[in-house]
């Protein structure tokens, strides 16, 4: 059996959707944590100098390693058969709706790089207000059965999700999945199904939110002792 | 034999790596370009995220599908072009790896680009080209197994690298300024690879169908500007 290490620092971040299909999917795995402290020696034996990087341990004791959270995550969603189908079409389709959200992430992450907490809080209303909605929409009108690609459970819902507990983390109640839930039912229903089953019990056992935390009143993220 | 459409606007922007390899891979496609001020606004919620580029795979009964997010469709098109360094996941996995981390300092660039002010530009793309492109060229460097990225092969890899340095031409090349070619003693491998392309069908590509005379970059205010 194939067995991987999952190698990021103590936080959810960018190793959080990784964990989340290696559970969900009852991979055998273990995180190895980079502490902060050991970081400066660990990066340069990495590909690129980043985490996460998987470690992958065949049966016949062979070993390989991959890096690049996009390349863990297309990679593991194949292995463990949470893509829409084997072509590379099913599963480029799959890839587009994860990298429309990675956009999305991508802004929510310009959001928090003004100086001041009032330039970042208008910044954050604003992706609340608009932005958000916005790339949801077209979400929303993506779904194509009860899961994204009908009725089996692919890694785009996977990253819908992971979405939502991030939106939950940052916004609360404030969360556009959950002021304007009426305007998304489909991914609603998505994220509901999901936090009953595995994922949610994924969230609730084995979900690493370590020392980087959202300051709700600062609008961004940072490290917690 | 599918054909292709590449609906985006006559830039090469975030098509131009998939063009690229329609054209190292001998696929037939046409351009359909989008205007920003005209067409565009029209089509853009015929689009699945509201955004270009779009690939339409015209198959060869006349059926059409299309694909979005130009990463999801430089995967697919690398697939089906024979363009990865071999079938398995892993191996399309490594290839998508490398794409992510040069996607990663191409995207470092873009901050600099809208800078409010010359001189903030200028500073910004000037710390860009001598302290962050190293410190990510160095790992790329290292990972370069043979001639090409994964070895005999030249795949996705290799020309993702050819398309960020053709960038870097587009903004660079009229100050001198081009890490690869400023760099190049640092990084013998990646030049070469560089080199052998330009010699090729993505160097013809890049000459004779890359741009299209609508936008270029303006040396004296250090941005991308119409024409």
């Amino acid at each position: 059996m194939t067995t991987y290490e999952l190698h990021y620092f103590n936080a959810a971040g960018r190793g959080d959707m990784s964990r989340l299909l290696l559970d969900f999917a009852g991979a055998s795995y273990k995180n190895v944590l980079v502490q902060n402290a050991d970081w400066g020696t660990k990066k340069d034996t990495t590909p690129f100098g980043k985490v996460p990087v998987l470690v992958i341990k065949e049966a016949d004791g062979s070993t390989k390693e991959l890096a690049e959270s996009a390349a863990i995550e297309a990679y593991l969603a194949e292995v463990l058969g949470l893509v829409p189908g084997s072509s590379p079409f099913e599963r480029a389709e799959a890839l587009s709706v994860v990298s429309a959200f990675l956009d999305l992430e991508d802004k929510l992450r310009t959001a928090s790089t003004g100086t001041t907490s009032e330039e970042r809080k208008t910044a954050h209303e604003k992706a609340l207000a608009e932005t958000i909605p916005m790339y949801l929409k077209y979400q929303e009108r993506f779904v194509r059965g009860s899961y994204y690609f009908g009725d089996k459970v692919t890694y785009a819902d996977l990253k819908l999700y992971q979405i939502a507990l991030k939106l939950e983390e940052m916004y609360g109640d404030s969360s556009p999945l959950k002021t304007k839930a009426a305007d998304f039912p489909k991914l609603t229903k998505i994220v509901e199904t999901l936090a009953a089953g595995k994922a949610g019990d994924y969230t609730k056992n084995h979900r690493i939110i370590g020392v980087l935390k959202w300051f709700k009143d600062e609008w961004k993220w940072g490290f917690a002792a | 034999m599918p054909s292709y459409e590449v609906h985006y606007f006559p830039a090469p922007g975030r098509a131009d790596l998939q063009r690229m390899l329609l054209e190292v891979g001998g696929a037939s496609y046409t351009n359909a370009f989008l205007e920003y001020m005209t067409t565009w606004p029209a089509v853009k919620e015929t689009m699945a995220f509201g955004m270009v580029p779009k690939l339409t795979v015209v198959e060869s009964d006349g059926s059409r599908k299309d694909l979005f997010e130009s990463s999801a469709i430089e995967a697919y098109l690398a697939e089906a072009l024979n363009l990865m360094p071999g079938p398995t996941a892993f191996e399309r996995a490594e290839a998508l790896s490398v794409i992510s981390a040069l996607a990663e300092l191409e995207d470092k660039v873009r901050l600099s680009l809208w800078l409010p002010t010359l001189d903030e530009r200028k500073a910004a793309h000037a710390t860009y080209c001598t302290e962050t492109v190293p410190r990510y060229l160095k790992y790329q460097e290292r990972f370069v197994r043979g001639d090409w990225y994964f070895g005999n092969k030249m795949t996705v890899a290799d020309l993702k690298l050819y398309q960020l340095y053709l960038w870097y031409e587009d903004m660079y090349s009229s100050s001198g300024q081009n890490p690869f070619k400023v760099l190049a003693a640092d990084f013998p491998k990646l030049g070469k690879i560089i080199t052998t392309l330009d010699k090729g069908k993505a160097g013809e590509y890049a000459r004779e169908r890359r741009d299209f005379g609508k936008f270029g970059w303006n040396v004296e205010d250090w941005k991308f500007t119409p024409k």
